[in-house]
């Protein structure tokens, strides 16, 4: 898939995987992973940035095994740019849709 | 590239970022390497999916709208500061003459060995020949291993040319000249095999004591600009301090003056002396100041303040 493509819709996918539950960091590559296929280590960065941003606060949890994971939890200001992020994916993806579909009866 | 030097070389590109910011990515990373190997992957295999420590760490500059390549930026125009030039510049000349005299050195040794070893192995075989005659000298070197003490100088003496690099032409042109008689000399005594090995021995030991006496040179002209700046500001600070003494001596002739003693004469000429030795005083700062000026351009077109070729142009 073009790099391109995945580069922006990559921070929806980890907005919306992060909205339904808390995650930390190598869960949610995994999880990003199952859906596009993308450079492991870019999504750290993109953490970094939406945290930044305060779309994203972060907390310490113990876990059974090996140090404490930072977990990442989805703020007020995230729901609502997830949500802003949201319908502007789907007007872009039926925008286009519906441009390649009347391509294609025309030919 | 294992986990620490992963985690090392990342660093290297995120020092802009606050220690704490650098310790909490890394954490991530290292944390995720972590859970890589639980899963039963390799370390080299975990950081060969991050891709580029490079890119992976302008990526992450981004997210704090840092602009990824600001210090290779900083260094290339030689910004002050952190990386720049003006930082650490003495410290780096400093350090650039250390390693100058080291490698020096070591290929002067490094001539010297070649051709120890290179006659020892000869004065053997001269040594044989003359005892056992030629034949015996062979199944002995064969029986013995003492033959190979030749046949290693080859790939050695083959091999000498490289290690010095591309700029060393002028260099050989200038030894070959030096070589000559030595060569004549030698070409006598063996006609076959031996001019060559010589010629790389005797190229290496030249090089060697060639780059030893430029360095000696460098060396010289450093401490001769040194005492000379040294002198200069000595004697600056000394006009400066006299220029005081007959400013004081100014002032009082001043006042008296003013009361009405006669000694117009006195007072004009503590005016002089304060203008000729202020004048002295600037003259010979200038002097130090215009030399390293000159110093600085010189260093930016060669690239080496150390090497010869840079002092030549206004010594």
């Amino acid at each position: 898939m073009n790099p391109q493509f995945k580069k922006g819709v990559l921070e929806l996918i980890v907005l919306e995987s992060v909205r339904k539950k808390d995650m930390y960091g190598y869960e949610l590559v995994e999880e990003v992973s199952e859906v596009i296929d993308v450079n492991e280590g870019t999504i750290y960065p993109l953490l970094k940035r939406l945290t930044n941003e305060h779309y994203f606060e972060t907390y310490l949890r113990e876990s059974s095994e090996g140090p404490p994971r930072k977990y990442y939890h989805l703020t007020a200001a995230g729901i609502l740019y997830c949500d802003r992020m949201a319908k502007e994916w789907e007007e872009f993806q039926e925008r286009v849709g519906r441009f390649l579909k009347e391509r294609s009866e025309h030919e | 590239m294992n986990k620490e030097m992963f985690l090392e070389e990342l660093r290297g590109y995120l020092q802009v970022l606050e220690d704490q910011e650098q310790d909490d990515i890394l954490e991530e990373y290292a944390q995720h390497i972590d859970m890589k190997l639980l899963k039963g992957l390799s370390e080299e295999e975990a950081i060969r999916d991050f891709g580029p420590v490079k890119e992976l760490a302008a990526e992450i500059l981004e997210a704090y709208h840092v602009k990824p390549d600001f210090q290779e930026k900083k260094a290339a125009i030689k910004l002050p500061g952190l990386g720049g030039r003006a930082a650490g510049s003495g410290k780096n000349f400093f350090m650039r003459i250390c390693r100058f005299f080291r490698e020096k050195l070591k290929a002067a040794a490094d001539g010297i060995k070649k051709g120890w070893r290179w006659s020892a192995g000869k004065c053997r075989d001269l040594g044989k020949r003359l005892g056992f005659g030629k034949r015996n000298a062979v199944e002995n070197g064969n029986a013995f291993g003492k033959g190979n003490a030749v046949k290693e100088q080859y790939p050695y003496g083959e091999e000498a040319g490289s290690p010095f690099g591309n700029g060393e032409e002028e260099e050989t042109a200038a030894l070959s000249v030096l070589e000559k008689p030595e060569q004549e000399e030698q070409r006598g005594k063996h006609t076959r095999g031996g001019r060559l090995k010589m010629k790389n021995i005797f190229r290496a030991t030249g090089r060697g004591i060639a780059a030893l006496w430029r360095m000696f040179l460098a060396f010289c002209i450093f401490w001769l600009r040194f005492f000379w700046n040294a002198a200069w500001l000595a004697f600056s600070i000394f006009c400066g301090i006299m220029a005081m003494i007959v400013l004081m001596g100014v002032g009082t002739m001043l006042v008296f003056l003013l009361k009405g003693y006669p000694i117009f004469g006195l007072f004009t000429i503590c005016v002089g002396g304060l203008l000729c030795l202020g004048a002295m005083c600037a003259g010979a700062f200038g002097m130090i100041i215009r030399r390293k000026k000159e110093e600085q351009d010189t260093e930016g077109i060669n690239g080496r303040p150390g090497g010869p070729s840079g002092e030549v142009q206004y010594e």
